[in-house]
């Protein structure tokens, strides 16, 4: 879980967590439940933020 | 800009670093922008496991600095909507404690939250302005200018 000091963050690690974060089971898994539960409610939040979505 | 937190990185547009250093040592955290619809991002927070490689959202990372990560993730929600200020964003914990905290959160900065951000929370498919003191599952954030 800790890094402890370990892990040196380069510009590359950087760039390869940024690319492979949002690809991971855990992120998808997050993503589906969201985009479930923005479609089910699309509509009251159209009226509460008073613009179209 | 909460000065209190972490300073982060920009991994790509969608995707942020920041390193947790407290009581276990330091833990790569990841806040990642899914979208969602047009110009609605789902937020996910994410620990880096190093040793595994993999990355995750249930580990407790008990690593004594949560108020410091939570105002980090608010600094990186804020600068996402100044870049993006069409856009909206959508925050659910994953567990009860999780939920309880990001609650407690808004609950006790909420006067300073609403200078720049309009909050709706959610509660079993009911959306509504915010209101102090209730509890809710979820959220949507968009900037108060808008």
């Amino acid at each position: 879980m800790a890094i402890n000091n370990r892990l040196i963050l380069t510009p590359e690690l950087l760039k390869k967590i940024g690319e492979e974060a949002p690809k991971s089971t855990i992120a998808l898994e997050k993503l589906e439940r969201a985009k479930a539960n923005f479609l089910r409610n699309k509509n009251q939040l159209e009226i509460l933020l008073g613009r179209k979505l | 800009m909460n000065k209190n937190g972490y300073s982060f990185i920009n991994n790509t547009d969608l995707s942020f670093s920041f390193v947790s250093k407290g009581k276990q040592g330091e833990i790569l955290k990841v806040v990642v922008f899914q979208e969602i619809g047009e110009n609605i991002f789902n937020i996910a927070l994410l620990d880096y496991l190093a040793d595994e490689n993999k990355y995750s959202d249930m580990v407790r990372s008990d690593n004594g600095d949560m108020k410091k990560v939570l105002i980090t993730v608010m600094n990186i929600l804020l600068d996402f909507l100044q870049n993006n200020p069409q856009c909206i964003l959508y925050l659910e914990g994953n567990t009860r404690t999780k939920r309880l905290l990001y609650n407690r959160i808004i609950n006790n900065n909420y006067q300073d939250i609403k200078k720049s951000l309009v909050i709706i929370r959610e509660n079993n498919d009911n959306q509504e302005n915010f209101v102090q003191g209730n509890f809710y599952n979820s959220f949507y954030v968009a900037l108060q200018t808008l």
